[in-house]
Protein backbone atom coordinates (compact mmCIF):
# COMPACT_ATOMS: atom_id res chain seq x y z
CA UNK A 1 0.00 0.00 0.00
CA UNK A 2 1.34 3.78 -0.94
CA UNK A 3 0.49 5.80 1.94
CA UNK A 4 -1.50 8.57 0.34
CA UNK A 5 1.01 11.60 1.89
CA UNK A 6 3.67 9.75 -0.08
CA UNK A 7 1.61 9.07 -3.15
CA UNK A 8 0.50 12.90 -3.65
CA UNK A 9 3.98 14.08 -2.81
CA UNK A 10 4.81 12.22 -6.01
CA UNK A 11 1.90 13.42 -7.84
CA UNK A 12 2.47 16.65 -7.34
CA UNK A 13 6.25 16.23 -7.58
CA UNK A 14 4.59 15.39 -11.45
CA UNK A 15 3.10 18.37 -11.83
CA UNK A 16 5.54 20.73 -10.36
CA UNK A 17 8.40 19.51 -12.98
CA UNK A 18 7.81 21.32 -16.58
CA UNK A 19 5.64 18.23 -17.46
CA UNK A 20 4.31 18.38 -20.70
CA UNK A 21 0.91 20.03 -21.07
CA UNK A 22 -1.25 18.19 -23.47
CA UNK A 23 -2.41 21.38 -26.03
CA UNK A 24 -3.94 20.81 -29.55
CA UNK A 25 -4.07 18.19 -31.59
CA UNK A 26 0.00 17.20 -32.12
CA UNK A 27 2.81 16.21 -29.61
CA UNK A 28 6.52 15.70 -29.55
CA UNK A 29 9.12 12.88 -29.15
CA UNK A 30 10.43 14.84 -26.69
CA UNK A 31 7.30 15.63 -24.50
CA UNK A 32 6.54 12.01 -24.51
CA UNK A 33 10.74 10.97 -23.36
CA UNK A 34 10.56 13.31 -20.59
CA UNK A 35 7.23 12.08 -19.35
CA UNK A 36 7.91 8.74 -19.55
CA UNK A 37 11.67 9.61 -17.50
CA UNK A 38 9.28 11.41 -14.53
CA UNK A 39 6.94 8.11 -14.32
CA UNK A 40 9.69 5.49 -14.19
CA UNK A 41 11.08 7.80 -11.45
CA UNK A 42 7.72 7.78 -9.71
CA UNK A 43 7.04 3.92 -10.23
CA UNK A 44 10.38 3.23 -8.73
CA UNK A 45 9.71 5.63 -6.02
CA UNK A 46 6.34 3.46 -5.03
CA UNK A 47 7.87 0.21 -5.58
CA UNK A 48 5.60 -0.49 -8.70
CA UNK A 49 7.66 -3.19 -10.70
CA UNK A 50 8.80 -1.99 -13.99
CA UNK A 51 9.15 -4.64 -16.83
CA UNK A 52 11.29 -5.63 -20.05
CA UNK A 53 10.45 -2.62 -22.58
CA UNK A 54 8.08 -4.32 -25.05
CA UNK A 55 8.90 -4.33 -28.55
CA UNK A 56 8.05 -6.85 -32.17
CA UNK A 57 9.53 -9.32 -32.60
CA UNK A 58 11.11 -8.40 -35.75
CA UNK A 59 12.20 -4.97 -33.83
CA UNK A 60 13.55 -6.89 -31.38
CA UNK A 61 15.47 -8.84 -33.87
CA UNK A 62 16.78 -5.79 -35.63
CA UNK A 63 18.03 -4.40 -32.34
CA UNK A 64 20.15 -7.42 -31.25
CA UNK A 65 21.65 -8.13 -35.07
CA UNK A 66 22.47 -4.49 -34.75
CA UNK A 67 24.28 -4.76 -31.50
CA UNK A 68 25.73 -8.07 -32.47
CA UNK A 69 27.09 -7.34 -35.86
CA UNK A 70 26.80 -3.35 -36.32
CA UNK A 71 30.91 -3.76 -37.57
CA UNK A 72 31.15 -6.28 -40.06
CA UNK A 73 30.07 -5.61 -43.20
CA UNK A 74 28.52 -9.04 -43.86
CA UNK A 75 26.83 -12.01 -41.37
CA UNK A 76 28.68 -15.34 -40.51
CA UNK A 77 28.01 -17.69 -42.76
CA UNK A 78 26.29 -20.40 -40.26
CA UNK A 79 24.77 -17.19 -38.31
CA UNK A 80 20.72 -18.58 -37.54
CA UNK A 81 17.72 -16.75 -36.29
CA UNK A 82 17.78 -18.87 -32.93
CA UNK A 83 20.44 -17.20 -31.12
CA UNK A 84 19.08 -14.02 -31.89
CA UNK A 85 15.11 -14.67 -30.85
CA UNK A 86 16.71 -16.43 -27.30
CA UNK A 87 18.80 -12.75 -26.65
CA UNK A 88 15.65 -11.08 -28.00
CA UNK A 89 13.60 -12.56 -25.69
CA UNK A 90 15.69 -12.09 -22.85
CA UNK A 91 15.86 -8.50 -23.18
CA UNK A 92 12.51 -7.06 -24.46
CA UNK A 93 8.73 -8.67 -24.19
CA UNK A 94 7.38 -10.26 -27.40
CA UNK A 95 5.09 -13.03 -27.39
CA UNK A 96 6.83 -16.18 -28.05
CA UNK A 97 6.46 -17.07 -32.03
CA UNK A 98 7.93 -20.08 -33.04
CA UNK A 99 10.66 -18.87 -36.05
CA UNK A 100 8.85 -18.96 -39.84
CA UNK A 101 10.69 -21.54 -41.89
CA UNK A 102 13.67 -20.39 -44.00
CA UNK A 103 14.10 -16.43 -42.41
CA UNK A 104 17.40 -15.57 -42.41
CA UNK A 105 19.07 -12.92 -40.60
CA UNK A 106 19.46 -10.81 -43.86
CA UNK A 107 15.73 -11.17 -44.80
CA UNK A 108 15.09 -9.31 -41.55
CA UNK A 109 17.89 -6.35 -41.12
CA UNK A 110 19.56 -6.76 -44.42
CA UNK A 111 23.16 -5.95 -44.44
CA UNK A 112 22.90 -4.04 -47.60
CA UNK A 113 18.89 -3.20 -47.66
CA UNK A 114 18.94 -0.96 -50.53
CA UNK A 115 19.99 -3.63 -52.86
CA UNK A 116 17.97 -6.05 -50.96
CA UNK A 117 14.32 -4.19 -50.91
CA UNK A 118 15.51 -2.91 -54.82
CA UNK A 119 11.99 -4.49 -56.18
CA UNK A 120 10.00 -4.59 -53.22
CA UNK A 121 8.50 -0.95 -52.57
CA UNK A 122 6.12 -2.76 -49.71
CA UNK A 123 8.84 -4.25 -47.67
CA UNK A 124 11.19 -1.27 -48.34
CA UNK A 125 8.64 1.05 -46.37
CA UNK A 126 8.25 -1.28 -43.78
CA UNK A 127 12.04 -1.69 -43.13
CA UNK A 128 12.16 1.80 -43.15
CA UNK A 129 9.32 2.48 -40.27
CA UNK A 130 10.34 0.12 -38.75
CA UNK A 131 13.75 1.56 -38.19
CA UNK A 132 12.91 4.89 -37.68
CA UNK A 133 10.79 3.89 -34.75
CA UNK A 134 14.16 2.10 -33.16
CA UNK A 135 16.04 5.26 -33.76
CA UNK A 136 13.13 7.74 -32.01
CA UNK A 137 13.18 5.25 -28.75
CA UNK A 138 17.10 4.27 -29.03
CA UNK A 139 17.50 5.27 -25.65
CA UNK A 140 14.85 2.60 -24.53
CA UNK A 141 16.20 -0.42 -27.04
CA UNK A 142 19.68 -0.48 -26.87
CA UNK A 143 22.49 -0.83 -25.02
CA UNK A 144 25.27 -0.04 -27.27
CA UNK A 145 25.94 3.48 -28.82
CA UNK A 146 27.52 2.35 -31.45
CA UNK A 147 25.05 0.48 -32.73
CA UNK A 148 22.86 3.27 -32.90
CA UNK A 149 25.33 5.39 -34.84
CA UNK A 150 25.72 2.48 -37.17
CA UNK A 151 21.64 2.17 -37.67
CA UNK A 152 21.32 6.06 -37.92
CA UNK A 153 24.17 5.83 -40.75
CA UNK A 154 22.10 2.82 -42.37
CA UNK A 155 18.81 4.62 -42.18
CA UNK A 156 20.43 7.82 -43.64
CA UNK A 157 20.99 5.72 -46.80
CA UNK A 158 17.49 4.02 -47.03
CA UNK A 159 16.07 7.44 -46.90
CA UNK A 160 18.34 7.89 -50.65
CA UNK A 161 17.99 4.67 -52.25
CA UNK B 1 17.44 12.91 -36.32
CA UNK B 2 14.87 15.69 -36.61
CA UNK B 3 11.72 16.05 -33.80
CA UNK B 4 9.58 13.86 -34.74
CA UNK B 5 5.69 14.94 -34.23
CA UNK B 6 2.65 13.06 -33.79
CA UNK B 7 -1.15 13.49 -34.20
CA UNK B 8 -3.36 12.78 -31.28
CA UNK B 9 -5.45 10.38 -32.13
CA UNK B 10 -8.79 11.16 -33.18
CA UNK B 11 -11.63 9.01 -31.48
CA UNK B 12 -14.76 10.71 -33.38
CA UNK B 13 -14.82 8.47 -36.34
CA UNK B 14 -16.96 5.61 -35.95
CA UNK B 15 -15.81 1.83 -35.01
CA UNK B 16 -17.60 -1.48 -35.27
CA UNK B 17 -17.95 -3.70 -32.35
CA UNK B 18 -18.09 -7.04 -33.86
CA UNK B 19 -16.76 -9.79 -31.17
CA UNK B 20 -14.92 -12.61 -32.49
CA UNK B 21 -17.71 -14.40 -31.88
CA UNK B 22 -19.96 -13.31 -33.98
CA UNK B 23 -17.16 -13.42 -36.27
CA UNK B 24 -16.86 -17.30 -35.76
CA UNK B 25 -21.10 -17.89 -36.12
CA UNK B 26 -20.56 -16.25 -40.00
CA UNK B 27 -18.38 -19.09 -40.89
CA UNK B 28 -20.80 -21.37 -39.68
CA UNK B 29 -21.77 -24.11 -41.88
CA UNK B 30 -19.07 -23.53 -44.35
CA UNK B 31 -16.98 -26.36 -45.17
CA UNK B 32 -14.81 -28.03 -42.76
CA UNK B 33 -12.63 -28.86 -45.37
CA UNK B 34 -10.85 -25.70 -45.11
CA UNK B 35 -8.96 -24.03 -42.75
CA UNK B 36 -8.50 -20.71 -43.78
CA UNK B 37 -10.60 -18.00 -45.41
CA UNK B 38 -10.28 -14.41 -46.38
CA UNK B 39 -12.66 -12.08 -44.46
CA UNK B 40 -14.40 -9.08 -44.85
CA UNK B 41 -12.94 -5.59 -44.11
CA UNK B 42 -14.83 -5.36 -40.47
CA UNK B 43 -14.27 -9.44 -39.81
CA UNK B 44 -10.42 -8.60 -40.48
CA UNK B 45 -10.03 -5.60 -37.57
CA UNK B 46 -12.38 -8.01 -35.42
CA UNK B 47 -9.19 -10.56 -35.99
CA UNK B 48 -6.65 -7.56 -35.54
CA UNK B 49 -8.14 -6.06 -32.39
CA UNK B 50 -8.61 -9.53 -30.88
CA UNK B 51 -4.85 -10.26 -31.51
CA UNK B 52 -3.82 -6.82 -30.09
CA UNK B 53 -5.64 -7.89 -27.02
CA UNK B 54 -3.64 -10.60 -26.63
CA UNK B 55 -0.50 -9.45 -27.40
CA UNK B 56 -0.89 -6.06 -25.42
CA UNK B 57 -1.85 -8.17 -21.99
CA UNK B 58 -0.21 -11.73 -22.42
CA UNK B 59 2.43 -11.35 -20.39
CA UNK B 60 0.10 -10.65 -17.19
CA UNK B 61 -0.30 -14.46 -16.80
CA UNK B 62 2.52 -17.40 -17.06
CA UNK B 63 3.48 -18.56 -20.03
CA UNK B 64 1.70 -21.78 -19.14
CA UNK B 65 -1.29 -20.06 -19.25
CA UNK B 66 -1.21 -17.69 -21.96
CA UNK B 67 -3.59 -20.20 -24.03
CA UNK B 68 -6.17 -19.57 -21.56
CA UNK B 69 -6.13 -15.93 -22.19
CA UNK B 70 -6.12 -16.27 -25.93
CA UNK B 71 -9.02 -18.60 -25.26
CA UNK B 72 -10.82 -16.05 -22.33
CA UNK B 73 -9.89 -13.00 -25.25
CA UNK B 74 -11.42 -15.16 -28.25
CA UNK B 75 -14.42 -15.47 -26.27
CA UNK B 76 -15.59 -12.16 -24.68
CA UNK B 77 -15.15 -14.01 -21.35
CA UNK B 78 -13.45 -10.96 -19.49
CA UNK B 79 -15.28 -7.84 -19.62
CA UNK B 80 -12.55 -5.19 -19.75
CA UNK B 81 -10.51 -6.65 -22.79
CA UNK B 82 -13.22 -4.20 -24.77
CA UNK B 83 -10.76 -1.95 -23.44
CA UNK B 84 -7.93 -2.89 -25.91
CA UNK B 85 -10.11 -4.02 -28.40
CA UNK B 86 -11.74 -0.71 -28.89
CA UNK B 87 -8.63 1.18 -28.59
CA UNK B 88 -6.83 -1.36 -31.17
CA UNK B 89 -10.13 -0.01 -33.33
CA UNK B 90 -9.76 3.66 -33.09
CA UNK B 91 -6.13 2.95 -33.70
CA UNK B 92 -6.60 1.36 -36.79
CA UNK B 93 -9.13 4.33 -37.79
CA UNK B 94 -5.82 6.42 -37.48
CA UNK B 95 -3.38 4.39 -39.50
CA UNK B 96 -1.18 6.59 -42.09
CA UNK B 97 -0.44 6.13 -45.63
CA UNK B 98 1.96 3.64 -45.24
CA UNK B 99 -0.06 1.32 -42.57
CA UNK B 100 -3.02 1.97 -44.46
CA UNK B 101 -1.20 0.18 -47.66
CA UNK B 102 -0.29 -3.04 -45.42
CA UNK B 103 -3.94 -2.85 -44.25
CA UNK B 104 -5.22 -3.52 -47.97
CA UNK B 105 -2.45 -6.03 -48.49
CA UNK B 106 -3.75 -8.08 -45.33
CA UNK B 107 -7.74 -8.32 -47.19
CA UNK B 108 -6.35 -10.61 -49.50
CA UNK B 109 -4.80 -12.91 -47.48
CA UNK B 110 -6.58 -16.12 -46.00
CA UNK B 111 -6.32 -16.84 -42.06
CA UNK B 112 -6.60 -19.67 -40.22
CA UNK B 113 -9.19 -18.42 -37.24
CA UNK B 114 -9.13 -21.41 -35.20
CA UNK B 115 -5.61 -20.33 -34.28
CA UNK B 116 -5.22 -16.49 -34.84
CA UNK B 117 -1.47 -16.35 -33.62
CA UNK B 118 -0.37 -18.01 -36.17
CA UNK B 119 -1.27 -16.00 -39.07
CA UNK B 120 2.48 -14.63 -39.15
CA UNK B 121 1.72 -11.82 -41.63
CA UNK B 122 -1.09 -10.43 -39.67
CA UNK B 123 0.72 -10.94 -36.19
CA UNK B 124 3.80 -8.90 -37.28
CA UNK B 125 1.45 -6.66 -38.45
CA UNK B 126 -0.73 -6.03 -35.52
CA UNK B 127 2.79 -5.51 -33.48
CA UNK B 128 4.81 -3.15 -35.72
CA UNK B 129 2.03 -1.09 -36.47
CA UNK B 130 -0.35 -1.18 -33.70
CA UNK B 131 1.37 -2.67 -30.57
CA UNK B 132 4.84 -0.99 -31.07
CA UNK B 133 3.37 2.72 -30.79
CA UNK B 134 0.79 2.01 -28.03
CA UNK B 135 3.38 0.48 -25.49
CA UNK B 136 5.86 3.45 -26.31
CA UNK B 137 4.72 7.20 -27.90
CA UNK B 138 0.71 6.51 -27.88
CA UNK B 139 0.98 4.75 -24.41
CA UNK B 140 -0.34 7.88 -22.52
CA UNK B 141 -3.30 8.03 -25.46
CA UNK B 142 -3.92 4.31 -24.10
CA UNK B 143 -4.01 5.72 -20.75
CA UNK B 144 -6.54 8.50 -21.38
CA UNK B 145 -8.69 6.35 -23.21
CA UNK B 146 -8.73 3.63 -20.40
CA UNK B 147 -9.44 6.23 -17.67
CA UNK B 148 -12.10 7.51 -19.42
CA UNK B 149 -13.29 3.48 -20.26
CA UNK B 150 -13.11 3.05 -16.37
CA UNK B 151 -14.53 5.66 -15.18
CA UNK B 152 -17.87 4.21 -17.38
CA UNK B 153 -16.97 0.60 -16.17
CA UNK B 154 -16.37 1.24 -12.56
CA UNK B 155 -20.02 3.30 -12.55
CA UNK B 156 -18.45 5.89 -11.38
CA UNK B 157 -21.86 8.10 -12.54
CA UNK B 158 -23.21 6.23 -9.64
CA UNK B 159 -22.76 9.45 -6.15
CA UNK B 160 -20.82 11.42 -8.51
CA UNK B 161 -23.73 14.29 -8.52
CA UNK B 162 -22.64 14.43 -4.81
CA UNK B 163 -19.17 14.58 -5.29
CA UNK B 164 -19.65 17.44 -7.84
CA UNK B 165 -22.08 19.59 -5.58
CA UNK B 166 -19.39 19.41 -2.91
CA UNK B 167 -16.35 20.32 -5.02
CA UNK B 168 -19.09 23.11 -6.69
CA UNK B 169 -20.22 24.30 -3.28
CA UNK B 170 -16.68 23.87 -1.32
CA UNK B 171 -14.64 24.60 -3.44
CA UNK B 172 -11.76 22.64 -1.87
CA UNK B 173 -8.06 22.80 -3.20
CA UNK B 174 -7.32 20.29 -5.33
CA UNK B 175 -4.70 18.72 -3.53
CA UNK B 176 -6.37 18.87 -0.55
CA UNK B 177 -9.27 16.80 -1.99
CA UNK B 178 -6.97 14.25 -3.43
CA UNK B 179 -5.23 13.65 -0.45
CA UNK B 180 -8.32 13.01 1.06
CA UNK B 181 -9.02 10.96 -1.26
CA UNK B 182 -5.96 8.95 -1.62
CA UNK B 183 -6.05 8.68 2.27
CA UNK B 184 -9.58 7.14 2.18
CA UNK B 185 -8.25 4.40 -0.40
CA UNK B 186 -5.46 3.92 2.39
CA UNK B 187 -7.98 2.19 4.42
CA UNK B 188 -7.30 -1.48 4.83
CA UNK B 189 -11.13 -2.29 4.23
CA UNK B 190 -10.76 -1.75 0.44
CA UNK B 191 -7.38 -4.01 0.46
CA UNK B 192 -6.02 -2.23 -2.38
CA UNK B 193 -3.33 -3.12 -4.92
CA UNK B 194 -0.61 0.05 -4.95
CA UNK B 195 -1.61 -0.13 -8.51
CA UNK B 196 -5.72 0.07 -8.12
CA UNK B 197 -4.58 3.37 -5.22
CA UNK B 198 -3.25 4.95 -7.93
CA UNK B 199 -5.06 4.11 -10.99
CA UNK B 200 -8.33 5.41 -8.76
CA UNK B 201 -6.53 7.96 -8.06
CA UNK B 202 -5.68 9.39 -11.09
CA UNK B 203 -9.23 8.60 -12.60
CA UNK B 204 -10.81 10.89 -9.70
CA UNK B 205 -8.64 13.66 -10.38
CA UNK B 206 -8.45 14.15 -14.09
CA UNK B 207 -12.98 13.70 -14.04
CA UNK B 208 -12.36 16.28 -11.49
CA UNK B 209 -9.79 18.63 -12.46
CA UNK B 210 -9.23 17.46 -16.32
CA UNK B 211 -6.80 20.90 -16.87
CA UNK B 212 -4.77 19.76 -13.64
CA UNK B 213 -3.97 16.26 -15.11
CA UNK B 214 -0.90 15.92 -17.41
CA UNK B 215 0.53 13.71 -20.18
CA UNK B 216 2.63 12.34 -17.02
CA UNK B 217 -0.59 11.21 -15.26
CA UNK B 218 -2.02 9.69 -18.37
CA UNK B 219 1.05 7.94 -18.96
CA UNK B 220 0.64 5.85 -15.74
CA UNK B 221 -2.70 5.12 -15.87
CA UNK B 222 -1.61 3.66 -19.07
CA UNK B 223 1.30 1.97 -17.65
CA UNK B 224 -0.85 0.47 -14.97
CA UNK B 225 -3.73 -0.56 -17.47
CA UNK B 226 -1.01 -1.96 -19.49
CA UNK B 227 0.09 -4.11 -16.98
CA UNK B 228 -2.60 -5.41 -15.15
CA UNK B 229 -5.77 -5.35 -16.98
CA UNK B 230 -6.41 -8.81 -16.58
CA UNK B 231 -6.13 -8.62 -12.89
CA UNK B 232 -8.62 -5.03 -12.91
CA UNK B 233 -10.91 -6.64 -15.09
CA UNK B 234 -11.34 -9.62 -12.48
CA UNK B 235 -12.07 -7.18 -9.72
CA UNK B 236 -13.85 -4.65 -11.54
CA UNK B 237 -16.84 -5.14 -9.16
CA UNK B 238 -14.56 -4.52 -6.14
CA UNK B 239 -13.04 -1.56 -7.21
CA UNK B 240 -16.64 -0.14 -8.46
CA UNK B 241 -17.75 -0.42 -4.93
CA UNK B 242 -14.46 0.61 -3.48
CA UNK B 243 -14.63 4.09 -5.33
CA UNK B 244 -18.33 4.59 -4.79
CA UNK B 245 -17.59 3.85 -0.88
CA UNK B 246 -14.27 6.02 -1.04
CA UNK B 247 -16.29 9.00 -2.24
CA UNK B 248 -19.05 8.52 -0.14
CA UNK B 249 -17.00 8.75 2.80
CA UNK B 250 -14.71 11.70 1.76
CA UNK B 251 -14.85 13.84 4.77
CA UNK B 252 -15.90 17.03 3.18
CA UNK B 253 -13.83 20.27 3.76
CA UNK B 254 -16.73 21.67 6.05
CA UNK B 255 -16.28 18.50 8.65
CA UNK B 256 -12.15 19.65 8.87
CA UNK B 257 -13.14 23.36 9.46
CA UNK B 258 -11.20 23.86 12.28
CA UNK B 259 -9.42 20.91 12.56
CA UNK B 260 -5.38 20.77 11.72
CA UNK B 261 -4.28 22.05 8.90
CA UNK B 262 -4.41 19.35 6.43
Amino acid sequence: MIPSEKLLRYLEDLAKEEHPEINGKEYSQSQVILAERLVRDLQKAIGIASQKPKLSRRRAFIVILEELYYDVPKYPNDLTLDGIHRRASQRFEFSQRSLTRFMTPEDLHPKDPCLFYENNGLKMGNYKVAIAHLLSYSHIYFQIEEAVGSLKKTYTEILLC
Amino acid sequence: MSETLYKVLDFGRPIDRQSFGEVMDEFKGLSLSHNTFTLSDGQLKTLIATVFTYGLHYYEVPEERRELLLKAILEGKQPLFDLSQTFARHLINNLDGHAKLQLEALQIIEYDLKNPLTNELLVDFVEMELLDQTTSYRKWEYGRFSMAYLAAHLSIQDGWENVEKTVKEQKPRPEVYLKNFGKELENSRYNLDAHEQLLLHLIVKSKLWPDKSALTDYLLAGSITQQHLLGLSLRSEKLASTLKNALQNLPTINKRRGGPKL
